[in-house]
Parts: C-alpha cells; sequence; structure tokens
C-alpha cells in the first residue's frame, strides 16, 4: 500500500510540473503584458524599462528556471495588476469554486445514479428510451448556452432567482443546474450501460437461483459492482468541475477561480494564471489519486494486490 | 404420483429474436423420481440448459415464453408461478449449481456474506446461527479453513474450491432438487473427480433428488441412475443408466457412445458424429437428426417421429415402429 502511494505521488508531481510548463510557453505566445498596462502610445524607451522591471525582456529559458525555482518554494509571484501576492489571490477564491463543484456533483450523482440504475433495470421501455434521448441532449448542450437560457427564463422573466454573483443558496441554484446537466447526462447513460453490463453476468443468476429478491439483486449485488466504473468516471468529472467550471462562472459571475482565471488571462496577468493552474493540476491529481484508493476499496481483487 | 418429486409434461419454449421467434425445447417429457438422480445428456445446443432454467424459472422474462406444457413439482404446478412465488422455491426447495465457478460468484462481496443470501431469505436465524451453518455446510464440501473462508473473496480461492462453495450455496437450505448444469466442465480432471464423489457423497446424506446435465457420458455413468438424452430441444431417447450403456436405440445415443475415447486403443481415430446440431430456426418437418444419422432413411426426412417404448426403454427413431419401416 505504502509502495502504491508513493509511486501514485509521484505522479501527481509529474503531472503538475508538466502541467505548469505546458502553460508557461502557452500563456506567453498570447503576447506581452507590458503593453495592456501602457497606453497604446507609450514610448518605446517606456516600454522596454517596464518589460526590464518585470523581467520580461530576458531569455525564455531564463525566465521559465527562475519561475520553477519559485514555484517550487509555493511562490508564484505577485499580481501584474494588484500587486497582491498571486498564489493567494487563487486560494481566496476556492471556496467559491469548492461550493458549487460539489453541490453540482453531489445534486448530479442523487439524480442521475438512481435514474440510470431504474435505466437499466427497465430498458428498452419507453422510460429508458426517454432517459437516454434527453441524456443525449443534456451531453449536447452546451453550458453556457444552457446558462444563458436559465437566466432568461428564471432571473429575466420569472423573476425568481438573481442571474449573477454568490453568497446565498438562491445565488446557486442556477449555476449548479448548469454545470450538473452535463454530468448528470454523462452519469445516467454511464450508470446504465455498467448495471446492464453487471446484470447480465453468471453471478447475478447465482444470486438470483439463491432466492434474492428483485431489488436486493439490484441494489445491492448488482450496485457495487457497477460502482466500480462510475467512482472513475465521479472522480474526472470532479476534476472537470473543480477546474473546468470557467464558462458557468464566467456566465453567473461567480466569484470563484474559474472567473479569475479567466479574467487574468484577458488581462495577460501571468502570474494568477500560473498559480491557478498549478492548484486546478494538484486537485485534478489529487482527486484521481483518491479515486484509485476509493476503486480499491470496492474492488477486493485490487485491494489485495 | 408420490414418489415423483419433478414432472415435465410436453414442454415447448420459445424465444423472440431479432429475427423472429425460435423453439429451442420443443414438446419435453420427463420425470425425476424421489431420490434419483436423472441425467441429461446432449450436446452444446440440445437444450439441457434452457430446461433446467425454465424449471427454476430463471429464462429472461421479456425474451422467452413457456408456450405449451407444464411443470409440476411435489405435486404443484409451477409451470406458470409468479417470481415472488419462485423466489420461495429458489434456493429452498430447489437450488441450482453452475457450469463456471470461476464467474458465478460475486466478486465484490466475501463468500460469507454470498451463502448469507438464502439463509436471509428462507430461513429465520439470527446472524450467529446463520455463520455457524454456513461454516458447517463448507466444512461439509470439504473446504478447509471454513472459518476463515467466509471473510474472503472468490478471487482468493482456486476454481475447485470456488465450485465447492457454489456447491454448499446450494446445499445451504437442504433443497429437495438439486440442479447441477455441468457442475465440474470447467475444472481440471482430478478436481472434476473430486467434486463428482463429493456430490455423490453429498446426495446420499442428504436424500436428495439430483436433475443432473452434462455432455460428458462419463460423468453420467458415474453420477446418474436414468438418462435423458436431448437433441437440437427434443428428447431423443430415456433409459435406465445400464440399459443405456448396453442397449442404446436411437442412432445419436449410438454416435456419442461411439465418440467416446477409451483407454484401450491407443491412437486410433476418434470417432464423431458428422455435422453440428442445427439451430432451433432451422429446424422444419422429420426428424431433427435425419441430417446427420448415418441410418436416416424417407421417412425420416417426412415425419417426426414419436416415441416408442420398450418397458422404461423410450426412443424417438422410426427404426423402432415395431412394425418395422
Amino acid at each position: 500500500m505504502l509502495d502504491f502511494i508513493v509511486k501514485r505521488l509521484l505522479q501527481v508531481i509529474i503531472v503538475v510540473f508538466l502541467a505548469l510548463t505546458v502553460v508557461f510557453f502557452l500563456i506567453r505566445l498570447s503576447g506581452d503584458p507590458t503593453t495592456l498596462f501602457l497606453p497604446p502610445d507609450a514610448p518605446r524607451e517606456q516600454i522596454e524599462e517596464y518589460r526590464e522591471q518585470l523581467g520580461f525582456n530576458r531569455p525564455l529559458y531564463v525566465q521559465y528556471g527562475e519561475f520553477m525555482i519559485n514555484a517550487v518554494q509555493g511562490d508564484f509571484g505577485q499580481s501584474l495588476r494588484s500587486g497582491e501576492d498571486a498564489l493567494g489571490l487563487v486560494m481566496q477564491r476556492m471556496p467559491a469554486t469548492f461550493q458549487l463543484a460539489f453541490a453540482a456533483l453531489i445534486v448530479s450523482m442523487l439524480i442521475a445514479i438512481p435514474l440510470g440504475v431504474l435505466s437499466a433495470y427497465k430498458r428498452n421501455t419507453l422510460f429508458d428510451r426517454v432517459g437516454v434521448g434527453l441524456s443525449v441532449v443534456g451531453q449536447a448542450i452546451p453550458n453556457f448556452w444552457f446558462g444563458l437560457i436559465l437566466i432568461f427564463i428564471f432571473a429575466a422573466q420569472l423573476q425568481i432567482l438573481p442571474s449573477s454573483g454568490g453568497g446565498s443558496i438562491s445565488h446557486m441554484i442556477l449555476p449548479v443546474i448548469t454545470l450538473a446537466l452535463y454530468s448528470i447526462s454523462r452519469f445516467v447513460r454511464f450508470t446504465r450501460s455498467a448495471m446492464l453490463d453487471v446484470l447480465n453476468q453468471d453471478y447475478i443468476r447465482t444470486s438470483k437461483a439463491a432466492g434474492a429478491t428483485t431489488s436486493s439483486l439490484i441494489m445491492k449485488y448488482a450496485l457495487k459492482n457497477s460502482l466500480i466504473p462510475i467512482i472513475t468516471l465521479v472522480a474526472l468529472d470532479l476534476g472537470v468541475l473543480l477546474g473546468g467550471a470557467v464558462v458557468t462562472e464566467v456566465v453567473f459571475s461567480w466569484p470563484g477561480v474559474g472567473r479569475l482565471l479567466h479574467q487574468s488571462l484577458l488581462n495577460r496577468d501571468f502570474p494568477i494564471v500560473l498559480a491557478g493552474v498549478f492548484i486546478i493540476a494538484i486537485i485534478y491529481a489529487v482527486i484521481n489519486f483518491i479515486a484509485d484508493v476509493l476503486y480499491a476499496y470496492v474492488n477486493p481483487q485490487i485491494r489485495v494486490k | 404420483m408420490t414418489d415423483v418429486l419433478l414432472e415435465i409434461k410436453n414442454l415447448g419454449i420459445e424465444f423472440k429474436t431479432g429475427e423472429g421467434t425460435v423453439q429451442p425445447i420443443r414438446g419435453v417429457d420427463f420425470f425425476l423420481k424421489k431420490g434419483e438422480t436423472l441425467g441429461v445428456v446432449g450436446e452444446s445446443g440440445s437444450g439441457k440448459s434452457v430446461t433446467s432454467l425454465t424449471v427454476l424459472g430463471l429464462l429472461p422474462e421479456k425474451t422467452s415464453k413457456i408456450v405449451s406444457g407444464s411443470i409440476h413439482f411435489e405435486d404443484e404446478e409451477i409451470t406458470h408461478y409468479s417470481d415472488r412465488q419462485y423466489r420461495k422455491l429458489r434456493g429452498n426447495d430447489i437450488s441450482m449449481i453452475f457450469q463456471e465457478p470461476m464467474t458465478s460468484l460475486n466478486p465484490v462481496f466475501t463468500i460469507g456474506e454470498q451463502l448469507s443470501e438464502p439463509l436471509k431469505r428462507h430461513k429465520k436465524m439470527s446472524k450467529k446461527q446463520r455463520e455457524k451453518a454456513i461454516v458447517d455446510v463448507l466444512k461439509q464440501v470439504g473446504i478447509p479453513r471454513a472459518e476463515q473462508i467466509i471473510d474472503e473473496y472468490p478471487h482468493q480461492l482456486s476454481g475447485g474450491m470456488r465450485q465447492r462453495v457454489m456447491i454448499s450455496l446450494a446445499l445451504l437450505c437442504e433443497p429437495k432438487l438439486l440442479i447441477c448444469d455441468e457442475p465440474t466442465t470447467a475444472l481440471d480432471v482430478t478436481i472434476q473427480a473430486q467434486i463428482l464423489k463429493l456430490m455423490k457423497q453429498v446426495k446420499q446424506d442428504k436424500d436428495m433428488s439430483m436433475l443432473f446435465i452434462t455432455h460428458d457420458l462419463g460423468v453420467v455413468a458415474e453420477m446418474c441412475d436414468r438418462v435423458v438424452v436431448m437433441y437440437a430441444g427434443e428428447i431423443v431417447e430415456v433409459a435406465e443408466i445400464n440399459e443405456l450403456f448396453d442397449n442404446p436405440l436411437h442412432p445419436y445415443t449410438k454416435g456419442l457412445l461411439a465418440s467416446l475415447p477409451t483407454n484401450n486403443d491407443r491412437k486410433s481415430k476418434l470417432y464423431s458424429i458428422k455435422g453440428q446440431v442445427p439451430r432451433p430456426n432451422e429446424i422444419g418437418e422429420g426428424c431433427a437428426f435425419a441430417n446427420r444419422c448415418p441410418f436416416a432413411f424417407d421417412k425420416c426426412y417426412a415425419k417426426t417421429p414419436p416415441a416408442f417404448s420398450e418397458g422404461d426403454h423410450l426412443s424417438k427413431c422410426w427404426l423402432q415402429q415395431p412394425e418395422g419401416r
């Protein structure tokens, strides 16, 4: 077990390092931030001076090396715009993002797993066909569009929910629905196919021949087997929800990391972007690590190895 | 009637498939006496397993249907039992052992958890009593360290051990009828012999009846009192065990017996029945075996033979017609 944990932690480090490297170079392709901070007609000397002050005039590899050395010590520099500590700014926004992501994930699982199980049990009935059809539609709808439609209906027309901002439960409802739609659709289809697969296994027939009721067959003997692949999917989706809620956070002006990253990218505020990527990469890798541990918990065949 | 435990009359089953309906079982008739072991023999696709699954109501509900005939268990007609009614029988009065010990146990539950199921359903026992009952049965079927094994998972056991666990699952509620669907086919020969010996002994101890499905005539000779030979969804011959081996009447049975390898002649060519069992949708008029039968004549292709009987020995072949051809 210790061996396994050490190996996975090494992987986490590699993932985070690679993510930072890729983003470090990609972001510099977007252009020089100094042009955004100075007026367009600023004299050449002033631009050069500013570049030198921020260190952008040095060769790229020097900048990269310095960045990595500082990053290892947890120092991502200061925001180019406000001068505040970049990592601190990102951390401030984390709770709001966590709130949204976990709410969306819990809502998705509570709705999708029972629906998927029911769909598998009633396979090829009208219920199943409608369910699968809707989940394809749900996966196909882009969430910026869905978010805007929700705002239009519930905030603009009915005026029963706020369209933007954070702070209360009512603020969360629309963004959570928007985020959950995609996950629900994925989970329903995945749960359904995992269940169908398990329900055809010999051991289900064995339990049936031993006198198990339909409900214990499904809720006990089949569901635990189907949970093995579902856990992986849920973990992947939590990573997506935490890191990729950017669009939803922007649409609903949710004060989370996604929106901060979006703004910082537009401002070419490199330190904040890199600090954000650092945090998201760590979260993503850690969640996958947790998923592996959980996976071992429900799957005894892995546990022993 | 009292000494008959299971009686199947004129059973016909229909499957819905993508290309319409087929009848994998047609007019199957047999009975099983109390305390008897009845072998059901035939090649793959002859309908042995479908017949046995029907007895326990385990055929898929949506795609299969009993279209004719009846099944009686202990003088009770169970042909059209609901799932709820069947549940009282399953694992209680009738148990089943399946072919594949490697996949027939649930990989994410311990042996103990899986073995508690029939006890929970059918017996009112406390958790402690259940555990004791399970350990007892595991010991009966020759599993060492039974107390530890109940907390282990199926993948930690070998194939032979798993089949022993399957047998103990079937025995827990001391069923009146034990259906064994090729219980030793997936095991290697030495284990196979152990398991057969065990089953024979268990049957004697518990005074059960057994329906033993296999394609292996060697196993039949070892285990059974009487034999039903099935071919393409029909019964072609029924006989007492010695009678069947000494005096097989149906050409299919003769072919099966001739296909048995013997220890005596080394490296001689193995006999095999040419061709394959027809698929259910390929069966038309006449005897289903006619196209593979070395003795077939015109009548065989034209008309399905009825069952001719000679005492308890029954066979469905025109060659047995008393007035000849």
